[in-house]
């Protein structure tokens, strides 16, 4: 059972003109870019393999997890307090 | 299915050059041959495939690069006339019967996966590219390259126009994956990386003319019918699992052969637009891996082996077809450089004055030495000389 999910269902997450969706991952919520680094397919719509791989679903090139949290325009969510607002 | 008459070809060619006696632009430029007197099977049968292309054109939606002096709805109207249109419509089942349908074959069984796996193993066992090796020893590659080029617009202009039809409709999840591979061919949505608009920049850089069909009057047979088998397999859902054989052995044989061409214009033409080479060598290895994982085996698996065995059918059909217009082209080249001796290249107008199509068949002598066009490669000084050349070469006389 992998650790990692994708946010496919969740609508289009926009931040200074780029795209994003959600991946949870253990305890960890990030916001990645919803473009492919091949041909800009859509990431959101792909799968994680059983490598822990995103599999895009424009030509199926797979992407290890790690390595995409890894990107410049990668967002890690933090958790705030309830009473923050 | 009765066969297709001079008389009705003549009908045909009369009210297609009735549209271009306003001098359209060369997108709707729809004229065909005339037979004449003279019985030439070999012209007869290059007409039939010029008309045959008209038929199919028209089912595409065609515009200009640039806007026509006198405006743009005049020629555009009268290309896609609905009477028109049905004239083209009404003759092509005909044409089909007779220049296509003969070229289906039975197939070679019905072990789809064993058909891929000595597909794959044959096109990658394959040689050198033998045109590309041709060009290496020659000095004069660039005009052999030309004809390369114009010889295979009639299709690549507009790419992927004829899957495209084969992309509508309700069937599955391969639909999905065939629509994935059409994004592509279509630039996934950016113009400049349009595939048709790659190989426009390959032609602009052996100083070609890119417009869709405007280098019509030197398509040959061999390119016309190669145009023709791929397009008549799109036109009909009929025919879905050889289209799906049609895009199984295109897919995978194309890699290879853009392959050698995008090294073969590194190495000679380096200023050149290879992209479009250079495109097709990398993606169709992703498309021949979703035709093949996401199109073919799960269609098969849920329909059964009688869909496998027409899913070969179409990538014998495609395979035949490549490999006669390539050997045809290899040929041309190779009878002009044999030849007594001619003017490299063409003049810039071909359509305008069109010039008479002859074939090797022809009475040549009867032409009194007359210059002659032979594609894009070059003029023969000598009609006569034109004998020596593959039997669906076309000449244009000039002058």
């Amino acid at each position: 059972m992998s650790e990692v999910w994708i946010g496919r269902d969740l609508p289009p997450i926009w931040r200074d003109g780029v795209e994003y969706f959600v991946v949870s991952r253990r305890d960890e919520l990030f916001l990645v870019p919803n473009r492919c680094p091949h041909r800009g397919g859509p990431l959101k719509f792909g799968y994680v393999n059983e490598h822990d791989e995103l599999v895009c679903p424009m030509h199926g090139n797979a992407f290890p997890i790690e390595t995409l949290l890894k990107g410049p325009q990668v967002r890690r969510l933090q958790e705030l307090p309830t009473d923050a607002a | 299915m009765n066969a297709v008459t001079p008389s009705a070809l003549a009908i045909l060619a009369e009210r297609l050059a009735g549209s271009a006696k306003a001098a359209p632009p060369a997108v709707y430029d729809s004229r065909i041959d005339i037979a004449g007197e003279a019985k030439d099977p070999a012209l007869d049968l290059f007409i039939k495939h010029q008309a045959l292309m008209r038929c199919y054109q028209t089912r595409y939606v065609l515009l200009p690069s640039q806007a026509p002096a006198g405006g743009l709805l005049g020629p555009m109207h009268r290309h896609y006339d609905p009477g028109r249109l049905q004239a083209l419509q009404a003759i092509r089942p005909a044409l089909e019967a007779e220049l296509i349908e003969p070229l289906v074959g039975d197939g070679a069984g019905s072990d789809v996966a064993g058909y891929i796996e000595a597909m794959l193993a044959a096109i990658r066992g394959a040689g050198e590219n033998p045109f590309t090796a041709f060009l290496a020893t020659t000095e004069r590659r660039d005009d052999h390259y030309r004809n390369f080029l114009v010889q295979s617009s009639p299709d690549l202009l507009a790419e992927a126009s004829a899957s495209a039809l084969g992309v509508a409709g309700e069937f599955g999840e391969p639909q999905s994956a065939l629509f994935r591979i059409l994004i592509d061919e279509f630039g996934y949505g950016s113009y400049g990386k349009k595939h048709s608009i790659l190989y426009r920049a390959a032609m602009r850089g052996f100083g070609l003319d890119d417009e869709y069909n405007g280098y019509w009057p030197l398509f040959d047979t061999e390119a016309l019918r190669l145009h023709n088998v791929i397009h008549w397999l799109f036109q009909n859902p009929r025919n879905l699992f050889k289209q799906i054989g049609f895009l199984l052995y295109a897919e995978a044989a194309y890699q290879r052969s853009t392959q050698a061409h995008y090294r073969y214009l590194t190495r000679f033409n380096p200023s050149v637009d290879a992209r479009y080479f250079g495109e097709h060598a990398h993606i169709d290895l992703h498309h021949s891996r979703m035709v093949i994982d996401e199109v073919v085996t799960p269609l098969v698996a849920k329909f059964g082996e009688a869909v496998g065995a027409e899913v070969i059918v179409g990538a014998e059909l495609t395979r035949a077809a490549f490999a006669r217009a390539g050997d045809h082209l290899l040929a041309v080249s190779q009878a002009f450089e044999a030849g007594n001796g001619g003017t490299w290249g063409f003049a810039g107008d071909v359509r305008e004055p069109l010039g008479r199509a002859v074939t090797p068949s022809a009475d040549l002598a009867s032409l009194g030495g007359a210059q002659v066009q032979v594609g894009a490669v070059g003029v023969l000084h000598d009609a006569r000389d034109l004998a020596a050349f593959p039997p669906a070469t076309i000449g244009r006389v000039l002058g």
